[in-house]
């Protein structure tokens, strides 16, 4: 005889299904959709996460781009694009990528990429930081998704790859068509950069439907209009003559440092140690030049050498307010100073054949541990002394302010890029998990 | 013939010879055309004396077999055990089989209560909920499901976290750990995960097609879903996520941050004839099977829409409202009409609370209770009922497990 099988007794599945809204912001789900404005006093015209002096990038290299492993707050390392922790494999340390990634504009990420990626950030931004690795990284001939590493730590590899500097980007990364795995892709020109959301995103696509950024060309510009009610974000305030009513304030830690810098052309001032004291001698702490104040401020000087030029990249409208106080703070009577704003290409060219008296760059922080920043502004330097730093750390207390570090360098730190100011109401500028800037992936506006 | 034994209810009040005469009745009529059953309830030792004494009267002719059912109300399940007794036809065979045959086919099921059988029972009135509390529990869990998973009549419950599927005991105000499948074992990774997960956990109770239960499971960090058996071992692994659909689930795919519109067959491809058209997007479901006391039974679909609850049955489509990120949906008193419980759309968890209403058949809704989770809801399931009174709902909040009846 057969279970009985009348519709009183039929299997009753219970059901239960639930989406859990974020615990860091609400019991609601997260909004998903919506437009966020805002103007920065920084060139949009290119974006390139391996770029050690790229502004742009210290800023938004998460909103495009993924490195293989992430760093929390509490230092602790785990996989994003990688699966799974580095091991060691016939004596090789290897990473395997997760399965199906693809690009923002489709391609698909492996290892090939990852090699790619760590080669080329090793040639640029990343010199300093990636000097103890092996100097040949490969993809793997019969897998895909793995690149080999040679002989190093496991632990220390993730750490190394967990670096905003070695994102992973696809073979052929071109910075004024940046494409990435991050939860938007962008699209850069010189008025703005379109941020849409990226439906292919390795960690989730972005809440938001788009972020426009469009270049300012100062501060007061970003305040102003954030005051007028155009723009969500205030950058680095509430407002140009009065606070925006009904704005909260954000403030996400340092991303960067706006650094002066001598050259061959400097004289005795292009010693090292001496950048640091003409940089104390500009007293950041009281002009309103939109960086975050240094500690622990020590000595300081004026330029006592010829009338010579403060170089910056005219792109960037900041660096004008504090290339133009540089120049007046440190000038002497005989003794002048004069900002001129010079092309990216030209300030690169410059700083790399040292051929400039002085000049004022953006060095992004690294991430990558307590000794990250040094090798960065050491690599900012001169990669060389970078990649020494970076294979061998200095013995140094890293807990004491970074500006009492730099007396082996030609460069000194004048302040910190820092992300705060004011946003409306309705938007909540997600913090990243590493403790240092947005999460633009994870930050959204409700209705 | 078939005919019932007195019902044996625990709970007071049922109109018991109705009940048995129409178990009694379905049965007769599944039986097919030659089968007949017997208004009023016997004991077996009654039937077995009746049928011995009519053997006797009638000699050598035959004497039909009849079938005994033992219908029994337990904790908020129906059970009946059928037995089909054959009657022995000559004096010699009852001299040499010292004492009466035993059955010679054996059937059981069981089910919870459902508003057609309630309907034999006294009504379950509202009153102010409990709320029963147990701390020990996973932090930051994404759902829950409660059901009878391994057919032992009594519900389990199973809560789902980005990094396990976990069966729990609710015991002595603390969560124990019972068995527990890790993700990481499960499924691989998804290619594009979201940032705020969803996640899903339907227990399917055994039944006709479905000898033991099961558990499907999908969270959108992990591709697809899996199907897990009552140990929580792999069965199955699934394309597309597997959400609530009636008594089972279907299968669907994310789009555009929410869960798609249309459900197929879980284990089809996407391009499959669906099951059911939702004709929305969502970020939360959940379904059940409602039975009126008439026994028509309809399937109930709720989901949530870009914050508005919008239910889906009999072809009809109605927006209740604004509501949070958890739904569950069931006939928690028995009387045909589903209720709804939701949390509430807030930005703090310090405003978010349960709220349980009833969709009336007039359309209208009624509130029942609501119950402040200063602590935000993580997670809701509705159980099956298993005593009387209205059958509970857990949630899952900041560590703890509730039970709220």
């Amino acid at each position: 005889m057969s279970t009985l099988s009348r519709r009183a007794f039929l299997a009753s599945g219970i059901a239960a299904c639930l989406g859990k809204a974020s615990r860091v912001d609400a019991m609601g789900r997260v909004p998903v959709g919506g437009e966020l404005r805002m103007r920065l006093p920084w060139s949009t015209r290119r974006l390139d996460p391996h770029d050690l002096f790229d502004p742009l990038a210290a800023i938004f290299s998460g909103a495009v781009a993924d490195p293989a492993y992430a760093r929390d707050g509490a230092g602790t390392v785990y996989p994003t694009l990688a699966d799974g922790m580095p091991r060691i494999e016939d004596g090789q340390t290897v990473v395997r990528m997760r399965a199906g990634l693809v690009s923002a504009a489709g391609k698909t990420i492996g290892g090939r990429d990852l090699a790619w990626s760590v080669t080329r950030a090793r040639n640029m931004g990343a010199a300093g930081l990636l000097g103890p690795l092996d100097p040949f990284v490969r993809s793997d001939p019969k897998d895909p998704l793995i690149a080999r590493f040679g002989q190093i730590d496991p632990g220390k590899l993730a750490l190394l790859l967990s670096s905003p500097l070695v994102a992973v980007l696809p073979v052929g990364f071109a910075p004024e068509a940046p494409d990435g795995t991050g939860p938007f892709r962008a699209t850069p020109s010189p008025s703005k950069m379109e941020l849409v959301r990226n439906a292919n995103a390795s960690r989730g696509p972005s809440q938001l439907d788009r972020v426009v950024v469009h270049a300012a060309t100062d501060m007061a510009d970003s305040l102003r209009a954030f005051e007028a009610g155009q723009d969500d974000v205030g950058w680095l305030g509430l407002g140009l003559h009065r606070d925006r009513a009904g704005a909260r304030k954000f403030g996400y830690g340092e991303v960067a440092w706006v650094v002066l810098v001598t050259g061959k052309r400097a004289g005795a001032f292009g010693a090292a140690g001496v950048a640091q004291q003409l940089a104390n001698g500009v007293p950041v702490e009281r002009l309103h030049l939109g960086l975050d104040a240094r500690s622990d401020v020590r000595g300081g000087s004026s330029w006592h050498g010829d009338p010579a030029d403060v170089l910056y990249d005219g792109g960037h409208g900041q660096l004008a307010t504090v290339a133009r106080a540089v120049a007046s703070k440190l000038s002497e009577r005989g003794h002048e100073l004069t900002a001129r704003a010079v092309s990216t290409e030209a300030l690169r060219r410059a700083r790399d054949r040292g051929d400039f008296s002085l000049a004022i760059d953006v060095v992004r922080h690294p991430h990558g541990g307590p000794t990250g920043p040094l090798i960065a502004l050491a690599t900012a330097d001169k990669k060389a002394l970078g990649r020494d730093t970076g294979s061998k750390p200095p013995n140094l207390r890293y807990d004491q302010p970074l500006s009492h570090a730099t007396t082996m360098l030609q460069l000194g730190i004048l302040g910190g890029l820092g992300v705060h100011g004011g946003v409306v109401a309705s938007v909540l500028l997600a913090p990243d998990r590493s403790g240092r800037g947005v999460d633009w992936g994870g930050s959204y506006k409700s209705a | 013939m078939v005919v019932s034994a007195p019902l044996d209810s625990d709970v007071a009040g049922a109109a018991a010879a109705r009940l048995t005469r129409k178990i009694a009745q379905l049965v007769a009529g599944r039986l097919g055309s030659g089968a007949r059953f017997e208004s009023e309830p016997r004991t077996l030792d009654e039937l077995l004396g009746a049928a011995a004494k009519k053997s006797e009267e009638r000699g050598r002719r035959s004497v039909p077999g009849f079938v005994h059912l033992t219908p029994k109300i337990e904790r908020g399940r129906l059970h009946v055990a059928a037995d089909a007794h054959p009657v022995r036809r000559t004096v010699w065979s009852r001299a040499l089989s010292r004492g009466e045959p035993g059955p010679v086919a054996h059937a059981f099921a069981q089910a919870p209560i459902d508003a057609e059988v309630r309907s034999y029972l006294p009504a379950i009135s509202w009153a102010e909920p409990t709320v029963t509390k147990f701390d020990g529990a996973d932090p930051d869990v994404l759902a829950l499901a409660c059901g009878d998973l391994d057919a032992d009549a009594s519900p389990d419950v199973v809560l789902m976290t980005r990094q396990r599927v976990l069966s729990i005991r609710l015991k002595d105000g603390k969560v124990e750990r019972a068995r527990e499948a890790r993700w990481a074992e499960l499924a691989p990774v998804a290619p594009v995960p979201l940032r705020q997960p969803l996640g899903f956990l339907t227990i399917v109770e055994a039944g006709p097609g479905a000898p033991r239960g099961y558990l499907d499971a999908a969270i959108s960090d992990r591709m697809g879903s899996v199907r897990l058996d009552p140990e929580l071992g792999l069965a199955l692994r699934m394309q597309g996520k597997a959400v609530p659909l009636g008594r089972g689930t279907g299968c669907t795919w994310m789009s555009e941050l929410r869960l798609g519109e249309r459900l197929v067959a879980c284990g089809s491809a996407l391009d499959a004839v669906p099951l059911a058209e939702l004709t929305r997007k969502s970020d939360a479901i959940a379904s059940t099977v409602i039975v009126e006391p008439t026994g028509r039974a309809r399937t109930v679909t709720a989901l949530r829409d870009q914050g508005a609850l919008v239910t889906r049955g009999d072809g009809e489509e109605k927006i209740v409202g604004r509501v949070g990120a958890q739904l569950a949906i069931a006939d928690l008193d028995q009387d045909g009409a589903p209720e709804i419980a939701t949390t509430v759309d807030v930005l703090s968890p310090k405003h978010d609370a349960l709220e349980v209403r009833t969709l009336m058949a007039t359309g209208t809704v009624q509130r029942r209770y609501r119950v402040a989770v200063p602590t935000g809801v993580e997670a809701l399931a509705a159980c099956p009922p298993d005593a009387g009174g209205v059958a509970a709902l857990v949630l899952a909040t900041h560590g703890e497990v509730w039970v709220v009846r």
